[in-house]
């Protein structure tokens, strides 16, 4: 009986110990790289608790608690850090969004697919932040920019091809975010249609398009790999040289939907006008 | 004479088969050359020696269920190029592969043969057991390394787009010329191999040196399949059902028709990669459509006969 009594209390205590902490939830974890960008540009660094691996810009972000990457987030060292809100991209982040719901851990999730959604995630981001004022400033501060670069379009476009991936080639349409950047910086994309956004494409295609431009924003090859590529060698791009890798321009600042797509339109402008 | 008219009638469908291969919907002669050749010849090695090597491991090993990557190279071929991938080492990929075909081979064979005494089943088990740890490895790599899935899928259910630079392209023609001459050694020692299915003792006592023959053939046959795996990734099937196919259809095992699977393979997987390349908007992996193809119409003659 005694023995009964004192396991029922043991249970008990364990039971009691188990509820939730009292502490109120504070700080924001924010999984996606694109939403980490707008809240530091928004001035709201500090109150990012913790971040993804992928979140790598500005730099200093890092020394924020790393709570896994894009793909595999640690949801232990989520609750563990108690946040207030936490910060996703919508539909790849979709699974971890849900799992957070259930958990009662609020969550703000977006994925601006293109210029124009781009604006209204910084509004919403803004809103969500209790940064209204700021938001709609940096808005109206990017369009500025954005009409400023539209005006230094020449005519006279380059066939551009964008290389997002090596194994299969995969490039973008003119749908796509890239795509997008690639249209405002006066570019013309090899392929303006494709069956999704990011899709895989046949290098006969491309041989065929005969780019001026080739544009790689995957690491691990270099110019010369691709213009030693078989049957490539008559491309315009790499007869006249005009291969463009990583190392020439940073690809997060075209393939990630942040403040920064004026510099990638800029960059875009620099290598199509060279 | 019925068997000349049959010859005859399956030349002229793959020689057919091959120009529309090459010539459909290719805008120039450039392309041609450049792109569909290089497609075709791989399309047509990896085709020659899944289906040639899986007549061949039939055999040997006496199972009907055994093909070309049951002895576990495929997957350490998968999983050096996948490796190759993820280190960002795209132009590598074969050439990892190709060691991680070759370190497997080793290694099933040494526990195939542990104390020096032969076993059909444990050289099938090693294989098999050997197999199922690179493919966890593999499991892993794509669970660590979502960015690369990409690549993971093109080795995993085969691509033969393989991108060659100048330089490998001059490689790969050397490869393919040893292989083919791989190949023929192998069809060379059919007629001994054929004798192997009565069994070890009664080979023996015909005059077969039965762990020779064995070993040479394991060695052969497995650096040809990490060939195709290393350029080609896993394109399944093929290597099953042709040798089966051709059985059925000539009736028991004949000297030659270890050279007719292969032939029916390389006919069969470039027509499997003509339909990937253009029946949807986008390029389907090829060892999809070997699976849509090749499975009813194996189930078809099963039931036939």
């Amino acid at each position: 009986m005694l023995k009964k009594i004192a396991f029922l209390l043991i249970i008990f205590t364990i039971i009691l110990s188990c509820t939730p902490s009292n502490s109120y939830p504070q700080g924001w974890v924010v999984t996606s790289p694109e939403l980490a960008e707008i809240i530091v540009k928004l001035g709201a660094t500090e109150n990012i608790v913790g971040v993804t691996k992928e979140c790598d810009f500005p730099s200093d972000l890092q020394n924020k608690t790393i709570v896994g990457n894009f793909g595999k987030v640690d949801i232990e060292k989520v609750i563990e850090l108690n946040p207030a809100k936490v910060f996703l991209t919508k539909l790849e982040q979709e699974e971890l969004a849900i799992t957070l719901e259930k958990l009662d851990i609020p969550t703000f999730s977006a994925y601006p697919n293109s210029i124009e959604t781009l604006f209204h995630t910084i509004e919403e981001v803004g809103k969500e932040i209790n940064r209204t004022e700021q938001a709609q400033e940096l808005v109206k501060n990017l369009k500025t920019q954005l009409s400023q670069l539209q005006k230094e379009q020449h005519s006279a476009q380059s066939r551009v091809y964008i290389e997002i991936y090596g194994e299969p080639l995969m490039s973008v349409s003119d749908d796509s975010y890239v795509g997008q950047l690639l249209r405002q910086a006066g570019g013309k994309n090899i392929f303006p249609s494709l069956p999704r956004e990011y899709s895989r494409v046949s290098p006969e295609k491309v041989i065929v398009a005969d780019p001026q431009i080739i544009i790689v924003t995957y690491p691990g090859i270099s110019k010369a790999q691709i213009a030693a590529r078989k049957g490539w060698e008559n491309i315009s791009a790499v007869q006249n040289n005009r291969i463009y890798t990583v190392q020439d321009i940073d690809p997060d600042i075209i393939l990630r939907a942040s403040p920064r797509f004026v510099q990638g339109i800029k960059k875009l402008q620099e290598i199509i006008y060279e | 004479m019925n068997k000349k008219i049959l010859v005859i009638f399956f030349v002229i469908v793959f020689i057919i088969l091959s120009y529309f291969y090459l010539k459909f919907q290719a805008d120039s002669a450039y392309i041609i050359s450049q792109v569909r050749f290089p497609r075709f010849l791989l399309a047509f090695l990896s085709g020659f020696i899944l289906a040639g090597t899986g007549y061949t491991y039939q055999i040997m090993l006496n199972n009907p269920l055994a093909e070309p990557y049951i002895l576990g190279v495929s997957s350490g071929a998968a999983f050096g190029s996948i490796l190759a991938s993820t280190l960002s080492l795209f132009l590598f990929m074969p050439l990892f592969g190709f060691i991680g075909g070759l370190l497997t081979m080793f290694l099933v064979w040494k526990l195939g043969h542990w104390g020096r005494v032969f076993n059909k089943t444990r050289l099938l088990l090693s294989g098999i057991i050997i197999g199922l740890f690179f493919s966890a490895l593999i499991s892993l790599i794509m669970y660590l390394n979502q960015q690369d899935i990409g690549s993971i899928i093109n080795v995993l259910m085969g691509n033969l787009g393989h991108i060659f630079s100048n330089l490998e392209w001059n490689i790969f023609t050397g490869i393919f010329i040893i292989s083919l001459g791989l190949m023929f050694y192998l069809f060379s020692l059919s007629k001994q191999l054929n004798i192997l299915v009565t069994g070890d003792l009664v080979a023996t006592s015909l005059g077969v040196d039965v762990a020779s023959l064995r070993k040479r053939i394991f060695i052969i046959s497995s650096l040809l399949v990490g060939i195709t795996v290393a350029y080609a990734g896993i394109i399944g099937f093929v290597g099953l059902v042709v040798p089966h196919l051709i059985r059925m259809i000539l009736g028991g095992n004949k000297p030659y028709s270890i050279f007719i699977s292969a032939f029916a393979g390389a006919f069969l997987l470039i027509l499997c990669d003509f339909v990937a390349m253009h029946i949807a908007v986008i390029e389907i992996p090829v060892g999809t459509i070997t699976a849509f193809i090749g499975c009813p119409f194996f189930i078809i003659i099963l039931l036939k006969k």
